[in-house]
């Protein structure tokens, strides 16, 4: 297990993280926020490559920062380092120093994803570097594999190739992986949990259907004059509000658990329906819900 | 395991294309001074130990910027700080092994030379003639090893002093400045005092004799080539005083008692020097990623500290070069290029805030001041 005690990160003005606690259990974890949320601060917190500040982070017994610890870890960077003009076979020669690769993996995978074998990484496109590194991460023995933005780059078809990949190997060798995005279509049928992050905060975690459990996204047309400012004054916490026309579209967060259609009756509706919110929507929808609270405390 | 398979990965493929071309280079500048020598006169071959040495420095100097590149780019710190070796194995089997190349690119290009040599004086016509009374003086195994052996400790004593300054970077043009800044206050400490030295006599008019000691002191041990890292003068003044100037004397380092005392004293502080940076360089933390390609220092606490201190020294330093003679426009130019050039290079940016601009102003007036004052004190105390 990963376990993340008050860990607090600061580089010079900036608070990176702050004061996080989060503990990662099995499976895949979908580690989503804004650009500048903490996301590749805390994977490389995780990785040991930083040193928190403050507070612990605890990888099985060892220290992040510790041999022990970076043993169990296999971190892939955003932009990954290839040895100069090297090949497939040096960059695999070079981490096989240090880990221990399962070398039929590795070469199915390569041969997978189609990348060529005597040609050097540096004339690579950006997302064939992308699937040598997933197929390596993939391959190493690692019990904790950390993934930042790895799908930066792939089209959508061999996206789900690596998503598959991903989940049968991960199953297979029983491997915890942590894989950040702020594009979140892209974990969509890959993440068993997600874990949003707010600058440098948790803001949430939790598997697709407790995330959106409370949020309710309605379509309507008012018979009465109705913009977002209306609905507010109901009582009635928006989230997002969109018109076109005379239809509004509109998510509710209805964590007090109000009879919201009452409210709403009061406008008259000639249309009103509840609609199915999407995974993307759902997160998108919790770092609206981080924003606005963070908004609040300024306020208070 | 890991360490010396990381180790062996290190001579064989990173470091391998930096070996070939310094044992090229160091082979073809030391084989081409001996061949242009004169094979009758040895004592004039003064050039060559320097010629071996002179490339061999440059890449004790330049190798620990290779050492330590993992420090030096983002990408490479998140590679590097996750590997699953404690930081200190880490740097220190890169340390090591970058003194192997170095070492063994030294010794190689060494023999390769003196083995050319060796085949020269075999094909020589007339190498019967000259058998007993140059060529064994002059490729005497003593003075020769000796003169090897002192430029082998220097060029690791070198690498050892880089890679201290290396280590507390986290950007090569960081690195580049940190290094030549502490090599320069060293040669420039060395040379003040000479220069103090003989200005000293010149004001006390003492006896030709002892002016002249001085003088030929500082033109020898410190002028030798003037600019250059300490490093580059110790092996200088050795071969060209004693290893190679056997013609006219019995044994390289008993011969004039007047270069011993300096002599020694520039071996026991770059021994000093280089002891100290091979303590701190191995036994020293490594830190994190995080400071990777950062300005100035990985330790931002010194950056404060070397913009306070080291900055100003230099610029005394750099300043009393030019100090002493007439005011003119030439040295005043370059005080004030060199500031600019030190605030450049710290900053990492060639523009830089209006606050700067006023610093280097002010100090290159200060110095138009200063050896304006010196040289009229001089005058009235000469009259």
């Amino acid at each position: 297990m990963i376990q993340i005690s008050n860990a607090t990160k600061r580089f010079e003005q900036k608070t990176a993280i702050s004061s996080l606690d989060l503990n990662i259990e099995s499976g895949v974890i979908g580690l989503v926020g804004q650009n500048g949320a903490g996301k590749s601060t805390l994977l490389r917190m995780i990785a040991g490559v930083y040193q928190a500040d403050e507070g612990d982070i605890f990888i099985d017994t060892y220290l992040s920062n510790t041999k022990q610890a970076k043993e169990l870890v296999f971190f892939l960077p955003d932009d990954p380092y290839a040895p100069v003009s090297s090949d497939i076979k040096a960059v695999f020669e070079f981490y096989q120093i240090f880990y221990s690769i399962d070398k039929a993996i590795f070469d199915s995978l390569i041969t997978k994803f189609n990348l060529p074998m005597n040609v050097r990484i540096s004339k690579y496109s950006k997302g064939m570097r992308r699937l040598l590194f997933i197929a390596l991460s993939l391959s190493v023995n690692c019990k904790y594999l950390l993934l930042d933005e790895a799908f930066d780059g792939l089209d959508p078809l061999v996206l789900e190739t690596v998503k598959e990949e991903i989940v049968r190997i991960c199953k297979d060798k029983e491997k915890t992986v942590v894989v950040s995005s702020h594009n979140v279509t892209a974990l969509e049928k890959l993440v068993d949990k997600f874990v949003i992050i707010h600058d440098g905060k948790l803001s949430s975690d939790g598997d697709l259907d407790s995330l959106g459990e409370t949020f309710i996204k309605y379509q309507a047309i008012f018979d009465k004059q109705c913009n977002e400012e209306t609905l507010s004054k109901l009582g009635l916490n928006i989230l997002s509000y969109r018109k076109a026309g005379s239809l509004h579209n509109f998510v509710i967060d209805n964590k007090d658990n109000k009879d919201i259609e009452k409210a709403l009756e009061t406008l008259k509706p000639s249309l009103l329906e509840t609609v199915a919110i999407d995974a993307n929507e759902i997160i998108l929808l919790q770092m609206a819900l981080a924003n606005k609270e963070d908004k609040h405390h300024e306020k208070a | 395991m890991k360490k010396r398979n990381y180790a062996k990965y290190l001579i064989v493929k990173e470091y391998l294309p930096l070996f070939i071309v310094f044992t090229l280079i160091t082979t073809i500048t030391f084989f081409s001074s001996l061949m242009a020598s004169d094979f009758y006169c040895p004592s004039s071959d003064n050039g060559s130990m320097l010629a071996l040495t002179a490339p061999m420095m440059v890449f004790a100097a330049a190798l620990p910027l290779f050492v330590y590149n993992y420090k030096y780019s983002l990408k490479r710190g998140d590679t590097y700080y996750q590997l699953p070796l404690e930081q200190k194995e880490l740097k220190n089997t890169r340390i090591i092994a970058g003194l192997c190349i170095l070492v063994t690119s030294f010794i190689l290009s060494s023999l390769i030379t003196s083995f050319a040599q060796i085949v020269r004086y075999i094909l020589a016509p007339d190498s019967k003639i000259i058998a007993h009374i140059t060529y064994f003086k002059y490729f005497h195994a003593g003075y020769l090893f000796a003169a090897i052996g002192v430029s082998l400790v220097t060029v690791v004593i070198e690498y050892f002093i880089s890679c201290f300054c290396c280590s507390l970077a986290s950007k090569p043009i960081s690195a580049l400045l940190i290094n030549v800044s502490l090599q320069l206050i060293l040669i420039l400490t060395l040379n003040a005092s000479m220069q103090f030295a003989r200005m000293m006599c010149e004001i006390a008019q003492v006896n030709e004799h002892t002016t002249y000691i001085i003088g030929d002191l500082s033109n020898v041990a410190i002028n030798y080539s003037p600019g250059v890292v300490i490093g580059f003068q110790l092996p200088g003044y050795i071969a060209t005083k004693y290893a190679f100037d056997v013609f006219n004397h019995s044994f390289p380092f008993a011969t004039d008692n007047r270069y011993l005392a300096f002599l020694i004293i520039c071996i026991v502080l770059e021994v000093l020097v280089g002891a100290l940076a091979c303590f701190f360089t191995l036994y020293m933390k490594d830190g994190s990623g995080e400071s990777c390609n950062n300005y100035g220092f990985a330790n931002k606490k010194l950056n404060s500290l070397f913009f306070l201190s080291i900055i100003p020294v230099l610029m005394f330093f750099l300043s009393l070069d030019q100090l002493f003679g007439f005011p003119d426009v030439i040295g005043v130019v370059i005080v004030a290029a060199s500031y600019y050039l030190l605030f450049a290079l710290f900053i990492g940016s060639f523009k830089m805030p209006k606050f700067n601009y006023a610093i280097i102003g002010g100090m290159s007036a200060l110095f138009i001041f200063a050896k304006i004052a010196l040289s009229l004190a001089i005058v009235a105390v000469r009259n």
